[in-house]
């Protein structure tokens, strides 16, 4: 278990302690630090949608008022913790969702695809108490889960085959692609991914190594190798402990410059962040010395030097010179806790001080959280502030504790850990609080000061690929993709990165509105866009879908002569829900006028239902 | 000693000098930065006691001479000095045919056509990028303010402060205000409404993409018309939010593109006009936001994203790569859109900006025969009544400083000035603060605008 106790004349200095290690935390003063450059527009926009989502809120609604907090059941810590918090601000919660609205929503978060008609009406009739939790159950360990935790892992590791920086190739993406498929199916345990994407030692090809993969992120243009060793260790602890301030003090230090946005990052040193890279100043990224006919020829082969040092002799490069301090012309590793690794392996050093490193299961829980909840509990989540986390040891004013509940993320990531840091387990508790299962509907008046408490569930917009396979399953019409080196598969759920299917680009193009990003230059961002309408409405992927000519699941509904009957099914493959009577009634009357055209007006119906606003949308 | 990207980062402490990193401000106050870059949580404890209300509060002299923006952003940062600040040496291929036009040296080999359009074409060669990564200097430009400030959040880009500052002018609104071609996403509008959003769109010649229906335009209607009598309890509801209601926005905007002549005509173009505008993917954007400005359809700023300039390696490789083969990309369309704005009568009330995100290493190549990131930059101005045919301000002899700051700010002109100048010309107010953004603390249109550190260039004008 962790405890706290302040030690030392450093107000903020924190002591964790865990069965499995020690680590130590000091903190420093600081001042503004440049955002990393790439999350900016990403950052922007997440936040601002959730701000929207604030502000616009109708007024009508606030002549409801909402349920109490206390009348919300409590299936876990964290709906004590959310609730706990509401009830002692006397701020009235969503209700719980239907399990209508469940459904739909809990197929989408944790397989990528919406649920089949069959699937709702089974789960709807069943009267079985446990139902959610059983379908929590099943969903877990379904193929499709592998395949949205699969694309889930590639965005958070960046796999791509032609990065700006360098060249991964189509081989070495799939090898990292097919390790992280494996592992999810395996239920291999996320400290052995982390460790391993540090870790791992061989050629980038390799399917069963493609762990390897994860440190070529490091590889940056031009400038002397330490900007190499630099980029390894800042890829590493943004990714995995969620300090993007590395980026900043791997220039300068944080006193003057990170006084304002993080407490620890305020009082670290360049030296320090240096003697973090200096893990990897052993480690060689080096491609093959092949003739160009051999299959491994643009490969990297990831081995680590026997001797070496991060020297501080450069005066080039991306980042500020590295002078000699007095006497001293190198450096040796130091990781941020104070261990220093014996000779050997620094880089498997850095790997396991980085998955013992308290930070790792709070920055995991905190993603982790924010891919269900929206809004992280620390957000930015790749800037967690290790000065700013302890609840018993808070902050000197004007700062405050980061997390929006700090006592929640500390029991998320205890939880994490006791859970074998399995991927599963992890979510289950995540998705089988009431917290998760509130409705996005919220009766009484809101305020964007209620956003970070968590009152109701807040809506996403669906990514390009729950989209795309949302119309191709509900349509039964299948275009198989080619992907090099992979099996071929209708599916964008099973994408290796989001700029494929390359092969077909009338699919991708219909995608591109949504924003996939390609994980490397551009991020994905949920904003909407006219681009995303004009594709809805016309673009050839969706009328073709819904043609009877082409469709199996429209001529089954045009199959069922009843209309209510025909309506109701289209509803449920397309929008996941049943009709209420209003949109029943209109499209019943609808298909009455069709006369002999009844095929045709069913398309229309599809189509509509395509385009209603509440398809584009997981609530 | 100076690194590649010409910063001698040795004189941190003291030097305010040329070259010197962003965040060391030669003509600002260690209280003014701070107040500038500042707007994080917990931040405000040093800014100024100064009610920014009170500041400046006289209406400022707006230019107001220009009704649309053209802003052409030079992504990856040109090399200026083998573009806008032309300076020779051994290092200056034949090619580049250096020529006088007044007190302009312009490489004419390079970029013949724009040659024919100097009298139109003003460039300052005072300006400086606050940052040396892409990513950061990029997305300043386009909000002009510092991307990690805590406004910057919520930022919307320029466009869209143009968008909801003229969108009350309109008499046509086909198009939205704001239109960002050759890319498919970008920076959006920030906390504003979703009608001051980029409209993003690669126009190839053949209409707008996705703006015809298969199954023809009666089947279209019939459809579209059950879809609002469906959809209308959640778009005029918005019980689960404000992303699902702005969606409904959307859809209305793209319903008008649909079968839309006017939209028609300004996407379809010839193969003759392609050529003329060079026949690529700038030119063509080019073209469409001539027929956007032409047929008066509701675009009022229209950002144009070029193909990549970031020559750190072979920036001379071949006539058909590197920066040749950028600036022949860059020199037709650019020229064309000049001549024809010009003889459409619209070049005078259209403000065309072109800018990189920075500049690029001076003197000889690096060892990688390219040139790396510079602070140092020359931006082109061109319409708006502007006068063209001349330098506003002057680099150093290398090319990696300022020697003339050339305007009234006496100083090196930034990102925020720009802006401030591209506000003015459309006659919008830069010294505005909107009280109406979410974080509470109201959102200025220049940071620092209204307190008058950062301010239009109106010698552009004189």
């Amino acid at each position: 278990m962790m405890r706290f106790r302040s030690s030392g004349p450093c107000a903020a200095t924190l002591l964790l302690g865990f069965s499995s290690g020690l680590s130590l935390l000091t903190a420093a003063d600081c001042s503004l630090r440049p955002e990393q450059d790439k999350r900016l527009a990403r950052e922007a926009q997440a936040r601002l949608r959730l701000y929207e989502a604030a502000s616009k809120f109708n007024a009508r609604q606030a002549s409801a008022h909402g349920l109490p907090a206390a009348e919300i059941p409590r299936r876990n810590f964290i709906d004590e913790e959310i609730f706990g918090k509401l009830q002692s601000l006397g701020l009235p919660s969503a209700s719980l969702t239907t399990d209508g609205e469940f459904v739909r929503r809990i197929y989408f978060d944790l397989t990528g695809h919406p649920p089949s008609p069959e699937d709702i009406r089974s789960f709807l009739n069943d009267s079985n108490p446990g139902k959610r939790r059983e379908l929590i159950d099943k969903l877990l360990y379904s193929k499709e889960f592998v395949d949205k935790w699969t694309l889930w892992l590639g965005d958070l590791l960046m796999n791509v085959a032609f990065p700006q920086n360098f060249d991964r190739q189509y081989f070495a993406r799939n090898a990292y692609y097919e390790w992280m498929k494996l592992a999810i199916a395996n239920e291999k345990s996320l400290k052995e991914i982390a460790f391993e994407s540090i870790a791992a030692t061989g050629n980038s090809y390799d399917n069963w190594n493609g762990g390897t993969n994860f440190i070529l992120n490091g590889i940056v243009a031009m400038g002397p190798i330490q900007d190499r060793y630099d980029n390894m260790m800042r890829v590493s602890t943004t990714t995995f402990l969620g300090l993007s301030h590395y980026d900043c003090l791997l220039c300068h230090d944080g006193r003057r410059r990170l006084d304002q946005v993080s407490l620890w990052g305020s009082r670290m040193t360049r030296l320090e962040a240096q003697r973090m890279a200096a893990f990897f100043a052993r480690t060689n990224l080096a491609k093959p010395s092949l003739p160009t006919t051999e299959y491994y020829y643009n490969s990297y082969n990831i081995t680590d030097r026997t001797t070496g040092n991060y020297d501080l002799n450069t005066n080039f490069g991306n980042r500020p010179d590295r002078l000699p301090i007095g006497e001293m012309r190198f450096l040796t590793p130091e990781y941020r806790d104070g261990a220093k690794p014996a000779d050997g392996n620094w880089r498997a050093a850095f790997a396991a001080s980085m998955v013992h490193d308290p930070l790792f299961p709070i920055n995991m829980a905190n993603r982790f959280w924010k891919e269900f909840f929206g809004l992280a509990l620390i957000d930015p989540e790749d800037s967690i502030d290790p000065a700013r986390l302890d609840p018993a040891n808070p902050p000197p004013a004007p700062w405050a504790l980061q997390a929006s509940h700090p006592e929640l993320i500390l029991k998320l990531a205890d939880a994490f850990v006791e859970g074998d840091y399995n991927l599963r387990e992890f979510l289950r508790i995540l998705v089988e609080s009431s917290a998760y299962q509130l409705s996005s509907r919220y009766e009484a008046e809101w305020n964007i000061t209620h956003l970070p408490l968590f009152a109701r569930h807040y809506p996403r917009r669906l990514e390009g690929e729950e989209i795309h396979d949302a119309i191709v399953k509900a349509s039964g019409m299948r275009t198989m993709y080619t992907i090099r080196g992979l099996d071929d598969t209708p599916w964008a759920m099973q994408m290796p990165e989001p700029v494929e299917p390359r092969s077909n680009g009338s699919s991708t193009n219909f995608m591109i509105a949504f924003f996939r990003g390609n994980r490397d230059s551009q991020f994905r961002i949920q904003d909407g866009s006219i681009q995303q309408q004009l594709n809805l409405m016309n673009d050839p992927f969706v009328l073709n879908r819904i043609r009877l000519t082409n469709s199996a699941n429209m001529r089954a509904v045009a199959a069922i002569t009843d209309d209510a009957a025909a309506v109701e099914e289209l509803f449920l493959l397309f929008l996941n829900r049943k009709p209420d009577s209003r949109e029943l009634k209109i499209a019943a009357d609808f298909l009455s006028r069709a006369g002999n055209q009844r095929n045709t007006y069913l398309e229309d119906l599809a189509w509509v239902l395509i385009n209603k606003t509440d398809f584009l949308f997981n609530y | 000693m100076k690194d590649r990207f010409g910063i001698d980062w040795k004189r941190i402490a003291e030097d305010h000098g040329p070259g010197s990193p962003f965040w060391r401000r030669p003509a600002l106050t260690r209280r003014n930065f701070f107040r500038h870059a500042s707007g994080a949580v917990g931040g405000y404890f040093l800014l100024p006691e100064l009610n920014t209300e009170t500041i400046a509060r006289a209406q400022p002299t707006l230019m107001g001479t220009a009704k649309n923006c053209i802003f052409i952003l030079m992504r990856g940062g040109p090399s200026h000095i083998d573009t806008f600040d032309l300076k020779e040496g051994s290092w200056t291929p034949r090619e580049l045919e250096p020529t006088t036009f007044g007190n302009i040296r312009w490489p004419r080999g390079l970029m013949p056509k724009l040659a024919d359009q100097m009298d139109s074409i003003a460039l300052v060669r005072s300006v400086k990028a606050w940052a040396l990564v892409h990513g950061l200097a990029q997305v300043w430009a386009q909000i002009g303010r510092n991307p990690v400030a805590g406004s910057s959040k919520i930022a919307p880009h320029i466009g869209s402060v143009a968008a909801i500052e003229l969108s009350g002018q309109q008499q046509d609104a086909t198009l939205p205000a704001f239109v960002s071609l050759n890319v498919t996403s970008g920076i959006g509008q920030g906390y504003l409404p979703p009608e001051n959003a980029p409209f993003f769109s690669v126009p190839n010649g053949s209409g707008l993409g996705n703006s015809r229906h298969n199954d023809g335009n009666a089947r279209y209607d019939r459809r579209y018309g059950l879809l609002l009598e469906m959809d209308s309890p959640l778009r005029s509801s918005p019980e689960l939010g404000a992303a699902p209601y702005q969606t409904g926005t959307y859809n209305l905007a793209a319903r008008k593109l649909v079968y839309n002549s006017k939209v028609d005509e300004i996407f379809t173009f010839d193969a003759q006009e392609r050529t003329r505008y060079g026949t690529t993917n700038f030119g063509n954007s080019c073209i469409a936001a001539r027929n956007m400005l032409r047929a008066r359809s509701g675009a009022r700023f229209i950002q144009i994203t070029t193909t990549d300039w970031d020559h750190h390696d072979n920036i001379w490789g071949s006539p058909t790569t590197g920066h040749y083969l950028r600036a022949r990309e860059f020199d037709p369309a650019l020229a064309a859109l000049i001549e024809d704005l010009k003889s459409d009568g619209l070049l005078n009330e259209t403000l065309i900006v072109a800018m990189g995100e920075f500049g690029r290493t001076v003197g000889n190549l690096t060892a990688t025969r390219g040139r790396d990131h510079l602070a140092q930059q020359a931006v082109l101005f061109a319409g708006g009544g502007i006068r063209g045919g001349r330098v506003l301000g002057s680099s150093n002899a290398a090319g990696n400083g300022t020697a003339e700051p050339g305007w009234s700010g006496s100083r090196d002109i930034r990102a925020e000035d720009i802006e401030a100048t591209m506000y003015s010309a459309l006659g919008i107010d830069w010294t505005t603060i909107r009280r109406d953004d979410p974080l509470g603390r109201g959102f200025e249109y220049v940071p620092g605008g209204a307190a008058g550190i950062y301010k239009p260039i109106h010698e552009l004008w004189t």
